[in-house]
């Protein structure tokens, strides 16, 4: 056992984890020629197509150092923030982390809230400055902001490149002098930790797992220690480019279970594995459920398609457990979902997802937060997912929304902008700590509804791409909010509802009714637009009526080109939305998120 | 019916409108036509049966020397007879035509002109950067009588900024005085890669508001209308007998080949296009290199079109014609959609055909939209 090593790769974003694992994996020989391609480990469409990891990817590599053979258990974790969860789960199944830092872009926000959490769970941690190759690279720099940051000393900081494959024997020879070997033993009962789950259409749901002690044999009674289900191990093994059966797995080893669970509620990610007959005492500490932070109505496009909706709903949520959703309806887009999401990225992927892999036309409705409502009568408290579900003002005492922890990193000649920025929203600042000369961490209280709104490009464009965002949850505070209507055609829309605080309402309001006039085509009727609190109109924009669509001249050369162009034109009408009389195309629902 | 077309890239400066395809540079105008003549030997065999029409266009074709011109008539002699065509048509430009050059058209056999007009108002014309001034408009129009062509278009274009603050009652009765056969009346389209479509790209284009353009298209359509002209398709009007067979065989989906740099051709169900670059055709065609690319038309690319294009013309089309290429499921989608615009007041049922109501012509290309089947 003590030839196993078990680590994760974790960074900001984009600072080049899974390029890093694809040079792990081909001097391993884990990869053949053939199968190799750039970020080899991000298998999904999805994560192929944006270049980012989405899920942790768990593989094992075969590596023989000084005559003797190692089993190395990589994960590679995703770096954005919405998926920080999956960061989490990774970490408790390891000894070990390298850290990366891209050594053109030195250390940024999910770099420290990262290896926070690698400290925490006592991992053992690998500073790797990466992207050496680049033009940019600032090596003497950001090795000051490591060892700042870490503590260690400049002969810890491996030098490496993705590309080039440079520090690679470095980096697997650290991994075997550094990183411990795992404890436990293989006489004590079975106690195995699953941390992640995926859903195969043939196999069932795959639970991925890592044994602290105890050994777990092919065909033995399994139980799962908190949903006290037993199962059969129909298969185990590990895991390397494909499933590779096993007749046994020890204690620090990493695998997977196929063992008949068809459904992905009946696994719980943290539950603790063990044997039927000589189960173990106590369950390994799990996790906590992941709670999403933004909520927002899911609706077909076509209303008969509600109920394959929820098929492909359940589908998803096979493969992805932190997406939550319940059956709502609205007056303007009728029977839906109010669907929880772990994040805007996550949002946008998951109605990717349903287009992509399903085949679904949706419209997304404007994205919320989750209120809690204080009634007069009682003081009793109901949480509203869905703006329209708001009690009558008159009957409110009070509202309190989510407060997180912001922390930008970002450049010295930037702060200012940011500051700005993060007051704009709401935000209070709380610390300001400089790392270099040059760099600094500001920490801010601010509701989180306003990074829904239109923050993430803000903050690009204020800082010219030179700020870096993080934040977690602090809980409730209460606040000012009042409920802003939409009205297209005179006629309230309750999909473009938003509870926004008072003293954001009268431009807020300006502002969408613009940006609608921009997102809905002309049509044969003159369409107000209004902005209301209440009663009380706030804004107003009209949509002129369409009275001209058609090009003067069709003739030899023109017909194909003509024909074509209304097909493609014809095509983006399908993801219109009859909201009355007015066909409201997908994005407008979304148009409050990116306002000028 | 069918029809031949026959592309002259050529003009001596770019209007501020116009995206056909053309050069400025005249250096390698007879070269270009040997090699149209040379496409027209390597295609002798894919004319197409009954053609009633020639038709050159451009580009500005009565920039071509006599020379050139019969240089290109005596090589389509080799496989037609062009004296047996009912109409054979060359665009020319007002500043073009003299008693020289008409003199030569007709012994050639030309016997139909398409006039380049597109205003009689100087600040118009200098505004799109035409070459020529109203009076040279008179003058071309004067002898397109006198020397008997019966059959003359002229090209109008309305639908431009209201800055320019014209007079569309004067212009059209100073036309339609010298009685041309045919008038195709063009809505101003700002096109990508002009000089207005950059003037547009930078905010420095006044536009146009869609009610005044409808204003103006319904004027024009009842002005004309009671000099006795066919509104006969949304941009063109003509005596009696004296619609274009050229651009009606385009609308009717029936073959024509094209020669010559960006010319298309629709023949046995193919759509093919000419590479439209004046280099590369000569190159390409000189080394039998592929010029050209071609698309196969579905049964439903062919009904869309039908749908598309006879909505643009009066008549309409035969709804039992695109019936018998649909299935039951998609002809019950196309009857709701048509029964839903027939509410809308766009469209007329009668006797089978579907067409456009007049007032609300403008909006073909929405209603076209709607009725795709795919
Ligand atoms: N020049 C250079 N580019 C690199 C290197 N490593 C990664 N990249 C590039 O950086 C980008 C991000 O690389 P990834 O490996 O996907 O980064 P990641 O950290 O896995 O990203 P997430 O999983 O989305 O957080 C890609 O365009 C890579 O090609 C390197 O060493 N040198
Ligand atoms: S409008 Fe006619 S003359 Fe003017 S540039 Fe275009 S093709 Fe040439
Ligand atoms: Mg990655």
């Amino acid at each position: 056992m003590k030839n196993i090593r078990n680590f994760c790769i974790i960074a900001h974003i984009d600072h080049g984890k899974s390029t890093l694992a694809d040079r792990l994996l081909q001097s391993t020989n884990t990869i053949s020629e053939r199968e190799m391609k750039d970020q080899a480990l991000d298998d999904m469409d999805i994560e192929r197509e944006r270049g980012i990891t989405i899920k942790s990817h768990a593989i094992q590599m075969d590596y023989v150092h000084l005559g003797q053979p190692y089993k190395l258990n990589l994960i590679d974790t995703p770096g954005h923030v919405d998926f920080s969860y999956e960061v989490s789960r990774s970490i408790a199944a390891c000894e070990g982390a390298l850290l990366i830092v891209d050594a053109s872009q030195g250390i940024e926000a999910q770099t420290i809230s990262n290896l926070y959490l690698a400290i925490e769970n006592d991992l053992e941690i690998i500073p790797i400055l990466n992207k050496m190759d680049l033009p940019g690279a600032m090596p003497e720099e950001v090795t000051d902001q490591i060892i700042d940051l870490i503590g260690c000393s400049e002969e810890d900081v491996i030098q490496a490149s993705g590309k080039t494959g440079l520090g690679i024997d470095d980096i697997l020879e650290r991994i075997i002098s550094k990183i411990p070997a795992p404890k436990g033993s293989d006489d004590t009962p079975l106690q195995a930790m699953i941390f992640d789950s995926v859903f195969n259409p043939f196999r069932g749901i795959i639970a991925y797992f890592r044994v602290f002690g105890g050994v777990i044999k092919k065909g033995q009674e399994v139980k799962f220690f908190n949903t006290g289900k037993t199962y059969h191990a129909d298969e185990i093994g590990v895991l390397k480019m494909d499933l590779n059966p096993k007749n046994e797995l020890g204690s620090g080893d990493v695998g997977y279970i196929i063992s008949g669970v068809k459904k992905a509620n009946e696994v719980k990610v943290g539950d603790t594995i063990t044997s039927n007959t000589n189960p173990c005492e106590k369950a390994i500490k799990g996790f906590e459920d992941v709670k999403p932070m933004v909520f927002a109505g899911i609706y077909p496009v076509e209303t008969d398609d509600y109920e394959e909706l929820r098929n492909s709903m359940e589908k998803l949520q096979l493969n992805d457990a932190s997406l939550v959703f319940e059956p709502e309806s609205s007056a303007a887009l009728g029977f839906g979902f109010r669907c929880g999401f772990l994040g805007m990225l996550h949002m946008e992927i998951i109605q990717e997802r349903l287009e992509r892999e399903f085949n679904m036309t949706v419209i997304t409705t404007v994205p919320n937060v989750s209120y809690s409502v204080f009634l007069k009568k009682d003081l009793n408290e109901i949480i509203v997912n869905n703006p329209s579900e708001l009690p009558e003002p008159s009957k409110v005492e009070w509202i309190e929304e989510p407060y997180i922890k912001a922390q930008v990193i970002t450049k010295t000649d930037y702060v200012g902008a940011v500051m700005n920025l993060c007051i704009e929203k709401r935000g209070e600042l709380s610390n300001q700590v400089y790392l270099t000369q040059d760099r600094v961490e500001l920490s801010f209280q601010m509701p989180l509804s306003e990074i829904v709104f239109d923050f993430y490009d803000r903050l690009k464009s204020v800082s010219r791409g030179y700020a870096s965002f993080d934040y977690s949850p602090t809980g409730y505070k209460r606040s000012d909010l009042i409920k802003l209507d939409i009205l297209l055609n005179a006629e309230q829309v309750d999909a473009l509802s938003a509870l926004v605080h008072r003293s954001n309402a009268f431009t807020l309001g300006k502002k969408i009714c613009l940006k609608l006039k921009e997102l809905i085509p002309r049509q044969q009727f003159e369409i107000p637009i209004q902005a209301a609190i209440g009663a009380k109109i706030v804004a107003r924009e009209t949509i002129k009526a369409l009275r001209k669509d058609v090009t003067a001249k069709c003739y030899g050369g023109d017909i194909t080109r003509k024909r074509k162009l209304l097909e493609k034109q014809k095509a983006g009408k399908k993801r219109m939305r009859q909201v009355g009389r007015v066909e409201v195309p997908q994005e407008a629902f979304l148009a409050v998120l990116k306002l000028d | 019916m069918s029809g031949i077309y026959i592309h002259i890239p050529f003009c001596k400066q770019a209007c501020h409108y116009c995206d056909f395809h053309f050069s400025t540079s005249l250096k390698s105008k007879t070269t270009l036509v040997n090699y149209i003549t040379k496409e027209i030997e390597l295609r002798k065999k894919e004319f197409p049966n009954n053609i009633n029409s020639l038709y050159l266009g451009g580009g500005t074709p009565s920039l071509l020397t006599n020379n050139e011109l019969s240089i290109i008539f005596n090589s389509l002699k080799q496989v037609i007879d062009i004296s047996s065509l009912k109409e054979v048509t060359i665009e020319v430009n007002p500043e073009d035509v003299n008693r020289e050059k008409l003199n030569f058209l007709k012994s050639i056999g030309v016997n139909r002109l398409s006039i380049g007009v597109q205003s009689t108002n100087d600040k118009v014309l200098k505004w799109m950067n035409r070459i020529h001034d109203k009076q040279q408009v008179l003058l071309s129009l004067k002898l397109a009588k006198e020397y008997e062509f019966e059959n003359f278009s002229i090209d109008f274009i309305y639908g431009t900024p209201p800055f320019l603050n014209r007079d569309y009652e004067k212009e059209i009765s100073t036309l339609i005085e010298h009685l041309p056969s045919h008038i195709s009346s063009y809505h101003l389209t700002i096109e990508k890669g002009t000089y207005f479509g950059h003037l547009e790209n930078k905010k420095e284009l006044e536009n146009i508001e869609d009610q005044k353009s409808e204003q103006e298209f319904l004027w024009l359509s009842k002005r004309l209308e009671s000099s006795g002209y066919n509104h006969y398709e949304i941009s063109n009007f003509s005596l009696a007998g004296k619609q274009s067979f050229h651009n009606s065989n385009y609308w009717k989906q029936l073959p024509y080949i094209g020669f010559g740099p960006g010319a298309h051709s629709f023949l046995k169900g193919k759509r093919r296009w000419n590479v439209s670059n004046n280099a590369q055709y000569i190159k390409r065609v000189g080394t039998k290199e592929s010029y050209f690319e071609d698309e196969k038309l579905s049964s439903l690319d062919l009904v869309n079109e039908t749908i598309m294009l006879g909505l643009r013309t009066k008549d309409g089309f035969d709804l039992d014609k695109i019936y018998s290429n649909l299935s039951r499921n998609k002809q019950k989608i196309l009857n709701t959609k048509i029964q839903k615009l027939i509410q809308e007041d766009l469209l007329t049922l009668k006797e089978n055909n579907i067409f456009m109501n007049k007032k609300k012509w403008l909006l073909s290309e929405y209603a076209a939209r709607e009725l795709f089947t795919v």
